[in-house]
């Protein structure tokens, strides 16, 4: 078969190759660099005040004739005590919280291992004696004392609705707690999911050093 | 037979030299062309090597890793002692001073300063009360200088005060209020949690 026109010029002049192999090296260099510097996790912030040693200048002048409602979820191993208006909220029983009798006591209850492979949920010192989520299988469930956040969430949007102006909680801790129940306390008071729609709650939070 | 002196073949050879030099040099093979051998009495055609797809994959793949790579200072690397819990939040991660709690260690920007016990501080490291970590506010008060030494020249780069605290969720809660606590006599006034990004529980 006759060769065309720009074939044969092709052939005549002798095909032009670009030298890849420059810009090959390169790559092959930037590639595992960004691969090695690259962040795996998503993160995100959530901002807290300092603790509050010594008096807090937010319990004692107030702005206004209301006084301050100095919300306080206090994290201890049998639960969230909350307290409010200096005084203790009741729980289901009516009674005010107490480290026994908390507002809102731990739950047994069938959990996802989703959020903790290779550990159990908080409060840990309650599941000591229960086996680990296996890491290799994230979508076992099984039975372990958790904390009730959606009763806290519950809790605090009823507050909110009666003080809508207050934007302040303070979480304590007892000394036996550990951080991840703190930051779940945060994201249960900081915001509420109602349908679909974001509401804000008590944004504002203050860690205190507790008892 | 006419013998030949040395010098007749000498000038032979140079002669010969002289005509082979002479003749058109034979195409110099590209590079990735490889000729194979005659294979069953047969001569078969150059076999070439195109680079150009792989080429596209690397570009596609380094477009995206650029992409993706985050110029944040704050920067969380789980691992064993590390183990950071989850938030539903969305608020972006500032550029600050990273106080990192593991439970072997307390670190200030990927590197360690306090060494812990059973996650919990040695009491000679401990002031104030046993609120203040001393090695932690010394290293502090190191970092708040050189970050106030770089604002006197660069105006954008100036001191905020902001502390990112990255916290293992096995820590106890009283290294948490110490550290804090001790970030707070170090000039750093604002705090923040740096979580990874999770679902709503």
């Amino acid at each position: 078969m006759p060769k065309s026109a720009s074939e044969r010029r092709k052939s005549e002049l002798g095909e032009v190759q670009l030298n890849l192999n420059p810009m090959m090296d390169l790559f092959a260099v930037l590639i595992p660099t960004l691969l090695m510097m690259s962040v795996v996790v998503e993160v995100s912030a959530v901002n807290v005040s300092a603790p509050a040693i010594g008096p807090s200048d937010a319990a004692e002048v107030p702005k206004e004739d209301k006084p301050p409602l100095n919300y306080t979820v206090t994290i201890t191993e049998n639960g969230y005590i909350l307290s409010a208006l200096g005084q203790p909220l009741p729980n289901d029983q009516g009674e005010p919280g107490t480290p026994q009798r908390p507002t809102i006591p731990v739950i047994e209850r069938p959990t996802s291992c989703g959020r903790y492979r290779g550990t159990v949920p908080p409060p840990r010192a309650k599941n000591r004696d229960r086996s680990i989520c296996d890491p290799a299988r994230p979508t076992d469930t099984k039975s372990f004392w958790i904390y009730d956040v959606h009763a806290l969430t519950r809790r605090t949007t009823e507050l909110k609705d009666a003080y809508p102006d207050e934007r302040r909680v303070i979480i304590a801790g007892s000394a036996n707690v550990d951080f991840e129940p703190i930051s779940d306390a945060m994201d249960a008071t900081r915001d509420v999911d109602e349908k679909g729609t974001v509401r804000a709650l008590f944004d504002e939070v203050i860690i205190s050093p507790g008892n | 037979v006419e013998k030949i002196s040395k010098q007749q073949q000498l000038e032979v050879d140079r002669e010969v030299d002289n005509f082979i030099s002479a003749l058109p040099a034979a195409p110099a093979r590209p590079e990735g062309h490889r000729v194979k051998k005659k294979k069953h009495g047969k001569e078969l055609k150059a076999v070439e090597v195109s680079i150009n797809s792989l080429l596209d994959v690397l570009s596609v793949i380094l477009v995206f890793l650029m992409k993706s790579y985050s110029t944040t200072t704050v920067q969380v690397k789980p691992s064993k002692d590390l183990q950071v819990p989850f938030t539903h939040s969305a608020q972006p991660v500032e550029d600050s001073t990273a106080i990192t709690l593991t439970t072997k260690n307390v670190m200030i920007n990927d590197v360690p300063v306090v060494i812990l016990e059973e996650s919990k501080v040695g009491e000679k490291d401990l002031s104030h009360a046993g609120l203040l970590i001393q090695p932690l506010f010394d290293k502090l008060k190191d970092e708040v200088e050189v970050q106030k030494r770089i604002a006197v020249t660069n105006k954008k780069a100036g001191f905020k005060g902001i502390v990112s605290f990255i916290c293992d969720r096995h820590i106890p809660f009283p290294l948490l209020t110490q550290a804090m606590y001790t970030a707070g006599q170090a000039e750093y006034s604002q705090f923040k949690f740096v979580l990874i990004k999770g679902d709503r529980q």
